[in-house]
């Protein structure tokens, strides 16, 4: 019995390491090569394009920048997400039949169409500006385009959908008996989330938030497109180190660096929420 | 009938504002398709579906290409993601979380990371675009003679200080079709001279230069340069500075004798570059069309090289309609 089903990973293995694991390692031992310049790196290992990241501030501060927007990002997503998750996993068959095809139709759509939409709507001119304006609300157009503003709020549209998806079979595994027997205890609706709720959804929160963020601090088409050059976050920096600098070992470095960064959050956030679990429940 | 509490409420409109903004940046998009304006705005002006029919019929072919590909992508992924499942979750064996979470790895790798695995050539190219409908360089021999005027290695090495390499054809180094031995033009004022003779042009002709200084500023040095380089052949050059939009559209026009272009060759397959030979009254026709040259033969070596997958032929095809290129001088491959 034991051996049978473990076969059955070997086709998805062999495609998943040819396809990925192997170019990775490729990508991964580039970095330790010297890097020439215009696309040439020397033959010896060496560790100078980490020392280089290390040591310039500008490359530091703008992944600071990157984890601290995506962390931004995780919570608004979560403010809004949750509640909509939380709707829809209780809502009838009815209600989900109309409003999930929404939800994975505006997640399907391409990041440069949704950008497109965005310069549309949110421009000095556009129409959430000028309807914000006509009611009195600003008396200047506040700027989106070429603003953080603008990025955190193409990337929120961009991760919603998912976050409303994965926390909602998370909610829909508690089940409704559970909140009744609270309610029925005396508990408020203000208990009944914080109490239960909450904690009962934790683990797919925490796991749900972290597949975000690592997607947020991968994503360099948003703030490309809605940041206007003036949003730097890290992939920026390591698609141009690659396509402009045409400095391949330094961006493979790069995008090494942030690989083990985000690996190394992930890994932590899960460390400190199985602490705060009880055992049996640990997350992921 | 039961009351409906005050949070159900509460959380209605909630789920309806996230809704409203999720498909917000669709409507406009969506909306512009149907309007009778030429440029994108919203609330859109008048309602039209003249778009519509407009849509090249290659386009559609693509659209078949990708759902073609979708599909396959899905049943592919089926096949090895089904049975993987059930080894994850009903197999009991060593490694199992082990295996579980390298599967999860392309969902934590940022995207950006994925995407540099595919590596490719670099690919920023600068090239002079020869009107090649418009007298006098609807002739082949006044073509060359510009090739023959132009100092290349100069221009590489006082102004770009040797950080490109020239270019010499369509394809650059280290993309399908590359020819290392290729023909290349090399300064040659006499040679320069005599084929612009053999033209009946013994006193060379006036013509003009467009560049645009913001699609790269080492073009400002690069146009005067080049100014000099035809002036030894007798040929006067005006220039003209102007925006790139405006370069673009006049390039669109036709309207323009040589100009200066700089930009980055999508992808690492030689089709898309070569492509821009295509008029755009034959299949995968190129809408810019910037060369105005037209060679039977690489249309059809073009035709055929999209169709049949990576070998020795269709490098050879590449090779093939790089040098027709080059001998007919389509345009003057600078860096």
């Amino acid at each position: 019995m034991r051996v049978r089903w473990s076969l059955l990973l070997i086709p998805a293995m062999l495609v998943f390491g040819v396809f990925y694991l192997i170019p990775m390692i490729i990508f991964a031992l580039s970095s330790f090569h010297p890097d020439l310049g215009l696309g040439r790196s020397g033959d010896i290992y060496t560790l100078e394009n980490f020392a280089r990241f290390l040591t310039d501030q500008f490359y530091l501060l703008v992944l600071w920048n990157t984890a601290k927007l995506s962390f931004y990002i995780v919570i608004i997503s979560l403010i809004l997400g949750f509640p909509v998750a939380y709707f829809l996993a209780r809502s009838s068959q009815k209600v989900t039949r109309v409003l999930i095809p929404i939800l994975v139709l505006s997640s399907f759509v391409t990041l440069v169409i949704r950008a497109m939409g965005w310069v549309v709507l949110l421009g000095n001119n556009g129409l959430v500006n000028k309807t914000l304006l006509l009611v009195g609300a600003i008396s200047d157009p506040i700027q989106f385009l070429n603003h953080p503003r603008g990025v955190v709020l193409g990337m929120v549209h961009y991760v919603l959908p998912l976050m409303v998806l994965a926390i909602m079979s998370v909610i829909q595994t508690i089940p409704r008996s559970l909140e009744q027997a609270a309610e029925n205890l005396g508990a408020s609706r203000l208990h009944v989330y914080t109490r239960v709720i909450f904690p009962l959804s934790f683990n797919g929160i925490l796991a749900t938030s972290l597949m975000v963020f690592s997607l947020n601090m991968g994503v360099f088409a948003s703030p490309l497109l809605l940041g206007g050059g003036k949003v730097y976050v890290f992939p920026i920096l390591i698609y141009q180190e690659i396509m402009a600098k045409t400095r391949y070992a330094m961006g493979a470095a790069m995008a090494l660096a942030l690989v083990l960064l985000v690996l190394f959050i992930n890994m932590l956030s899960v460390a400190i929420g199985n602490r705060y679990q009880a055992p049996g429940r640990r997350a992921l | 009938m039961r009351r409906i509490p005050a949070t159900r409420i509460l959380s209605i409109l909630f789920t309806m504002a996230v809704m409203v903004f999720l498909v917000s940046p669709l409507v406009p998009v969506v909306a512009s398709s149907f309007s009778s304006s030429n440029i994108v705005i919203f609330p859109p002006e008048g309602f039209s579906l003249k778009w519509y029919p407009n849509i090249p019929a290659n386009y559609w072919r693509s659209l078949g290409v990708s759902l073609m590909v979708a599909g396959l992508t899905a049943i592919f992924v089926c096949l090895l993601g089904v049975p993987a499942t059930f080894a994850l979750v009903r197999g009991n064996y060593p490694g199992r979380n082990f295996v579980r979470a390298l599967l999860m790895l392309p969902l934590q790798v940022p995207l950006v990371v994925s995407g540099k695995v595919v590596d490719f050539p670099l690919l920023w190219d600068a090239w002079i675009f020869i009107n090649c409908s418009k007298k006098p360089f609807d002739d082949v021999r006044v073509r060359q003679a510009i090739a023959y005027a132009i100092d290349y290695n100069k221009i590489i090495k006082d102004i770009e200080r040797d950080l490109v390499l020239p270019l010499y054809g369509i394809i650059p180094q280290g993309m399908m079709g590359y020819n290392p031995k290729r023909f290349r033009y090399q300064r040659d004022v006499a040679k320069a001279k005599k084929l612009l003779a053999e033209a009946g042009y013994f006193n060379g002709f006036s013509t003009t230069l467009i560049y645009s200084p913001e699609r790269r500023t080492e073009f400002e040095q690069e146009s005067v340069l080049i100014q000099s380089f035809l002036k030894d052949i007798g040929v006067d050059v005006e220039i003209e500075k102007m925006a790139y939009t405006t370069q673009l559209s006049r390039q669109v026009a036709g309207n323009f004798d040589l100009a200066m272009m700089h930009f980055m060759a999508g992808t690492g397959d030689p089709s898309m570059l070569c492509h821009n030979y295509l008029p755009p009254d034959v299949p995968h026709g190129s809408p810019q069309y910037s060369f105005r040259w037209r060679n039977e033969r690489v249309i059809e070596l073009l035709h055929k090289g999209i169709t049949i997958p990576d070998s020795p032929e269709r490098e050879k095809i590449y090779a093939e309609v790089d040098d027709i290129g080059i001998r007919e001088a389509a345009f003057i491959p600078l860096y």
